[in-house]
């Protein structure tokens, strides 16, 4: 009964959400102020409908209802609860509803919390395309990939398990993160539609824009950094990024997304880069769609596939085909009418962001052509090709210095236009980078050229930051202003760190690949690993063979101990290795326990990794920058650039209810 | 365009290019250092570091999509005891790596090998670097110089 309860309520919600695309636009279209008014409600309904269809999903996994087919096939009664509810969103059917619901939740915010005397029509509109989105999604669901469907009348007694690799703390923040970073870039493409619809796209529309970019950037770089960290601690090869299709298909969205906040924040200052900025919003919505259907319709080969169909993948691509042809021709046709106000000299902060936007863009591309170039070379000449890790390094790594470089440099020039004689203090701070990464580089006995523009690429960031901070506090700026200037240094220091801890780690890191068994010790950078003996271990799901490794430091002092484990899940016998993580914020020592060479041996693989963890610290200091410049730096100076000065307190409260 | 010119020239001025020269063939000196590593006789550390880079760009044939080095599937195994036989026999990396790609076909290779089929691989993204950058440059140069009214109430570093 539960079931076909949540069955209805998703038609319901689909039925819905296509009302909500055509009423209101209907109303705008006839100027029928009764009809626009309409769309509050239907949102309001839409929701509850959306959240009753989970519920009841949440109801099936938590009683084992295994006539359900995604119950029975995601979940069985030794699953703990939280696993349970996880599995909701933790593979393809349940994260699409989940997907859609968060789509539907965020339209529902932007209806309750829209202001009317604002832009009316703006806000009418981006609901309407939201809606649009909304019913794709619920239609795609209903057909192609329904959580209610059930397997009647010979349902099993007992359901499947969750992939073994699911079980993880990783499962139920890393898909919600990414699915909200989607959502908000969804947000951003339901806004660029509505105001090419308009034929107009001002400064203000730009600043609602901005916080909803900005919290999708968030999103998106908590994504990519937790499912990194959740790869690194849970695979169990130390890898935090091997440029795997999967990882791309989200990371290329973060770049895109990230040109646009950059973008965004132009517009909204200025009143520059109107296409840019629309064209990125468009841009950026596409690419989550089509890593999606990457990811679902198992085109590629991936270490990360946990939900792949190719019949799917078909429904997928037809809505990309829709939403981003559709979007795409509206831009073509449109985009005549969106006028701009660019007037920037070439030295001025604003080209620099600008061309910094462009390489963002030039850096997406070039990822996404070397992760689907092997298919598109497998069609044409039937051959197999690998693109890989060494491939994307290549391109990518001169791409982010050039980045750096215009990241360092843009803070410490004006807007609109600076005098040459300005460059005087970034050149100098340049030699001195580079003068310290080299020596830096040339004192560890690992020095390579990587190294070195990976140093000299933190090392400038670091110095013109410190440059731009100190400029910044010899000129007088509003509170806002100021909270908005740090947190743009912190965000960009997240990168700096980031950056560090990449070139460190790929860089420093040391490895060694020996048979250990009980008693046996190897000595790894300075560390001395012992291993002490090995026990049985049993959870609730899985089996394990757990190796004890006691880690010593030069003094011969226990500094600590890495468990390994090789766990053998009782539902379905599948194998999987663990790493054991000895972690500190200096580096980690990762110990993982391969095959069994003999009676007592076994393949082991030891790693010191300096500096891994501040890759995470970097993302998270980027995340804090975001939420911070959300929360903190409402537009209380927007009548400065505003267009319309009268209504500026309004609007500025209503962005700050809507971020 | 003057001005930038004369930005150029000054970053440019002889004195800085040749220390920045230096230092670059000074630090990339390490890496040809590393790649000259072709000679016959391995010393142990060598061998293994070597060993475990040719393994990174290798392709496990029967995993989904891990490197030699990182799957434990049995044919890896044995290829990462193949690649450390023939560098006992003294091969090199290159030699190691067209003696996998001959077995085991271009699919292994991680770095796809430069022919007219993947030149698009490298072509593509150097062009569209190109193409963007001018483009970029040359559209803010093409607008309207204009001189730009700054607001003076405004901290223009903000």
């Amino acid at each position: 009964m539960i079931p076909e309860i949540g069955h209805l309520l998703l038609i319901i919600a689909a039925a819905l959400s296509l009302l909500l695309a055509v009423i209101p636009m209907v109303g705008l279209y006839k100027r029928n102020a009764y009809l626009i008014s309409y769309y509050r409600p239907i949102s309001n309904m839409m929701i509850s409908a959306f959240l009753g269809a989970i519920i009841c999903l949440a109801i099936s996994f938590i009683s084992n209802d295994f006539s359900v087919a995604y119950v029975a096939d995601h979940s069985n009664t030794q699953l703990a609860t939280f696993y349970k509810v996880a599995a909701i969103w933790g593979s393809h059917e349940g994260s699409m509803l989940f997907w859609v619901s968060a789509i539907a939740l965020w339209t529902v915010i932007i209806a309750n919390t829209h202001n009317n005397e604002a832009d009316h029509a703006f806000f009418i509109r981006t609901i309407s395309v939201l809606a649009a989105v909304i019913c794709g999604f619920s239609l795609f669901i209903i057909f192609t990939s329904n959580p209610f469907v059930r397997l009647l009348p010979n349902f099993p007694i007992e359901g499947r398990d969750l992939n073994p690799i699911l079980q993880n703390i990783g499962l139920i923040i890393h898909p919600p993160l990414l699915f909200l970073g989607y959502v908000g870039l969804t947000v951003c493409f339901a806004a660029a539609v509505a105001a090419l619809m308009g034929k107009q796209f001002t400064q203000q529309h730009a600043r609602y824009l901005r916080p909803w970019a900005i919290l999708a950037w968030v999103f998106l770089t908590g994504g990519n950094a937790f499912g990194s960290w959740w790869a690194y601690n849970e695979l169990g090869w130390g890898g935090w990024w091997f440029w795997d299709p999967v990882e791309n298909a989200s990371f290329i969205p973060w770049l895109v997304a990230t040109a646009l906040v950059h973008s965004v924040v132009m517009t909204g200052r200025f009143g520059q880069c109107k296409k840019l900025t629309l064209f990125l919003a468009i841009l950026a919505f596409s690419l989550s769609l089509l890593g999606t259907f990457i990811v679902r319709s198992g085109v590629v080969q991936s270490v990360h596939a946990f939900a792949a169909d190719p019949t799917r993948g078909m429904s997928i691509l037809l809505l990309l085909v829709l939403f981003s042809g559709s979007a795409l021709a509206l831009f073509a046709t449109r985009a005549q009418y969106i006028q701009s106000t660019d007037k920037f000299a070439l030295i001025s902060r604003n080209s620099l962001i600008l061309i910094g936007n462009l390489l963002l863009v030039i850096a997406a591309l070039s990822v996404l052509l070397g992760s689907y170039y092997p298919i598109i070379y497998r069609v044409i000449t039937g051959v197999t090709i690998s693109v890989g890790a060494p491939y994307f390094n290549s391109i990518f790594v001169p791409i982010l210095v050039l980045l750096s470089l215009l990241m360092g440099l843009a803070p410490l020039l004006r807007w609109q236009q600076d005098s040459a004689k300005n460059l005087k203090v970034p050149a100098f701070l340049l030699g001195i980078s580079i003068v310290l990464a080299a020596i830096i580089n040339n004192s560890f006995e690992q020095a390579n050229a990587w190294f070195f523009i990976g140093l000299m690429s933190v090392t400038w960031l670091v110095l013109t930051l410190i440059i731009a901070m100190i400029q910044h506090q010899l000129h007088t700026s509003s509170i806002t202003q100021t909270r908005r200037f740090y947190a743009m240094c912190v965000a960009h220091l997240g990168v700096a760190v980031a950056i560090f801890a990449g070139s460190v780690v790929s860089n420093l890191e040391q490895e060694e690949v020996l048979s250990m068994g009980p008693n046996q010790g190897r000595t790894l950078a300075g560390y001395t690993f012992v291993f002490e003996n090995t026990q049985q271990v049993s959870t609730n799901s899985y089996d394990a063979l757990q190796a004890n490794i006691r880690i010593m430091d030069e003094e011969e002092t226990t500094v600590g101990y890495a468990y390994p484990q090789r766990q053998t899940f009782k539902t379905n016998g599948m194998q999987m290795s663990a790493a054991g993580v000895y972690s500190t914020l200096g580096k980690d020592l990762y110990v993982s326990m391969g095959n069994q060479l003999n009676d007592t041996e076994y393949l082991v693989r030891i790693s010191y990794k300096p500096m891994v963890n501040w890759l995470w610290i970097g993302a998270i200091l980027m995340m804090l920058a975001g939420v911070w410049v959300v929360i903190a730096c409402r537009d209380s100076t927007a009548s400065k650039h505003s267009p319309c000065r009268t209504n500026d307190q309004k609007t500025s409260r209503l962005e700050e209810a809507t971020s | 365009m003057t001005p930038f010119y004369r930005m150029l020239h000054r970053m440019f001025s002889p004195i800085s290019v040749a220390i920045i020269t230096v230092l670059l063939i000074f630090s990339v000196q390490n890496v040809t250092a590393s790649e000259a590593l072709s000679h016959r006789n391995y010393s142990a550390d060598e061998k293994r570091q070597l060993g475990f880079e040719i393994a990174q760009e290798l392709r496990c044939p029967a995993s989904d999509n891990r490197s030699l080095f990182d799957s434990e599937t049995q044919i890896a195994n044995e290829l990462k005891g193949h690649i450390f036989q023939k560098l006992d026999q003294g091969q090199s990396k290159q030699e190691i790596i067209d003696f996998m790609v001959a077995r085991f076909g271009e699919r292994i290779r991680y770095q796809p090998s430069l022919h007219s089929g993947t030149l698009a691989l490298w072509l593509i993204p150097i062009g569209l670097f190109f193409f963007t950058i001018i483009g970029g440059i040359a559209w803010i140069i093409k607008q309207p110089q204009t001189p730009i009214k700054l607001h003076l109430n405004e901290n223009e570093y903000e």
